[in-house]
């Protein structure tokens, strides 16, 4: 705050006066500093407002069958099968059956599609070696893309000098 | 200065103080777990009494919290629902406000997560029209200082709408609760210092956008 | 969103839905799981990588080493971006990666103030989608602002922004 009780829980005091919550003999010295310091008087004087502000905001009334609502739902809690209670969360077959079966109809057309992806060969000679003039193509691919100068502006900051 | 005009030097200012008078609310405080106890021992009626003392505050925060009326009663009941349900192991060594804010806490806290976007105007607009047929317009004003009242409001939910969840869940427990910090801070399950700097940095942010409503 | 077990069953199988259909939908294959043959290579082991390199001519060689390390010093934004484009590109079919390469060769060789254009054209149409990309290229002010081959060029590299 830039001021001597800034450094000494002076937000802390601030809010407890903004809430008239300060005792009397504080409220005296506290306002007594605001009289000479400019940028605590400023916050006191909007923690005020905002408390005024925060006052107006009234909740609505509860709905007139609030409680029997819960209590019916009390009820409902103790009626459940000794075993549902047991279980920690809800469990209802419904949702996950249908997509269940489209998920494994899928699933069975994308392996007679693609088995590789499941049954990959573990053997190492058939998976093509890297070659190096691939790098080499990539490269250029790269170096040609990259003249397009499409990077943030962020990254083109960092790669001035460094290509 | 006394009337005499003599000027005597202040005691030494304790500023982290703030005095109240907290007889009343230790009382309430002890028959909130009396209560509970007895509900453990299978009395409902004083679940219903309970539920009589903490039903208001606790849809009140929770509607604050969500800002959806028929959201936050339904967040309430899960909140008494399993309070009702862990009646069974209740132990008073916390406090039952605590205890029972904690959860109200929890239960907005993932609601806000789970379906949260940001300074949503859409929910302003909801609440709208479903608050208007709750809220009854105060008979005292004009039509023109309803609209005002509404408008200041509106700006007030919006800026409340804005902080981030844990900042929100601090100075509504803070402002309407009137909890102190060390309360909060059970609550949440935080360091009091950490109370003190959501709540610093969610009155810095309401300052902002409220201040110019003196 | 309260979890329970039948939302969870449900989300695992609809990600293995989701998952199914991009593959389904790949027209080829491209580069293995997104990485390059640079990232490949950055990724050997550094027997594996001297083992690779001495089948270059020594000039070569080091000419290769110096241009893997410029591209690894690379912001890892700009690393991405490039890893992007270079994807999309190898995602094409074979006659139109050979005529996106051709437009970008001929893209190299423009004067500097007509790369510019070109460069700044993309950028702009880079947070557009597909259609209003294509309402741009058609517009009269596009058609006078390029000549044709450079409204090719363009053309082509837009296939190389992401797609929004």
């Amino acid at each position: 705050m830039g001021c001597p009780i800034g450094d000494d829980g002076g937000d802390e005091l601030i809010l407890a006066y903004g809430a008239r919550t300060l005792a009397p003999q504080q409220q005296v010295e506290l306002e007594r500093h605001l009289e000479s310091c400019a940028s605590c008087r400023e916050m006191a004087e909007a923690q005020r407002t905002v408390w005024s502000a925060l006052d107006a905001w009234s909740p609505a009334t509860v709905s007139w069958n609030f409680d029997e609502r819960l209590f019916r739902r009390i009820e409902n809690e103790e009626q459940k099968a000794w075993w549902r209670r047991l279980l920690p969360v809800s469990w209802s077959w419904r949702p996950a059956v249908p997509v269940a079966a489209a998920c494994a109809a899928l699933i069975a057309a994308f392996l007679l599609k693609s088995p590789a992806l499941f049954f990959p060969e573990t053997s190492s000679d058939s998976q093509p070696k890297l070659e190096i003039e691939q790098v080499e193509h990539a490269l250029d691919d790269m170096d040609m893309l990259k003249q397009l100068g499409l990077e943030s502006a962020a990254d083109k900051a960092q790669t001035m000098g460094k290509i | 200065m006394d009337q005499d005009g003599i000027h005597t030097p202040a005691a030494q200012p304790s500023w982290n103080t703030r005095v109240k008078d907290n007889r009343p609310e230790l009382e309430a405080l002890e028959r909130d777990a009396e209560l509970m106890l007895r509900v453990r021992d299978g009395d409902q009626a004083s679940f219903g009494l309970l539920l009589e003392r903490h039903r208001g505050p606790v849809i009140h925060f929770l509607y604050r919290m969500v800002q959806r009326q028929a959201v936050a009663e339904e967040l309430a009941q899960e909140v008494f629902l399993r309070v009702y349900k862990s009646r069974g192991t209740y132990e008073p060594s916390a406090k039952f406000t605590t205890w029972l804010f904690r959860i109200a806490t929890h239960l907005g806290l993932n609601w806000i997560r789970d379906g949260r976007t940001e300074c949503r105007q859409a929910s302003l607009d909801e609440e709208t029209v479903e608050g208007a047929t709750r809220q009854v317009a105060d008979r005292t004003r004009s039509v023109e200082q309803e609209l005002v009242h509404r408008a200041k409001l509106k700006e007030v939910r919006r800026a409340i709408e804005c902080l981030p969840s844990k900042q929100r869940a601090a100075v509504l427990m803070h402002k309407y609760d009137e909890m102190e910090y060390t309360e909060i801070a059970n609550v949440l399950r935080c360091s009091e210092s950490a109370v003190k700097s959501l709540l610093f940095r969610a009155y810095e942010h309401l300052r902002s956008r409220l201040a110019h409503m003196a | 969103m309260r979890l329970s077990w039948s939302n969870v069953v449900s989300a695992v199988l609809m990600v293995c839905l989701v998952l199914s259909w991009a593959r389904v939908a790949e027209g080829r294959p491209g580069p293995k799981n997104g990485k390059t043959p640079i990232d490949e290579f950055l990724r050997m082991s550094p027997a594996e990588q001297q083992q690779a390199l001495n089948r270059l001519p020594p000039e070569k060689r080091r000419r290769l080493e110096e241009r893997l390390e410029r591209f690894n010093q690379l912001p890892r934004g700009q690393q991405q971006t490039l890893r992007n484009m270079y994807d999309r590109l190898n995602q094409l079919p074979p006659e139109r990666q050979q005529a996106v390469r051709k437009s970008l060769n001929q893209f190299s060789q423009q004067p500097p103030e007509r790369r510019q254009a070109m460069r700044q054209e993309l950028r702009s149409m880079a947070p557009l989608d597909p259609q209003e990309r294509e309402g741009r290229m058609a517009s009269a002010e596009f058609r006078e602002r390029f000549s044709e081959k450079e409204q090719r060029i363009v053309r082509d590299m837009s296939g190389l922004l992401p797609v929004r």
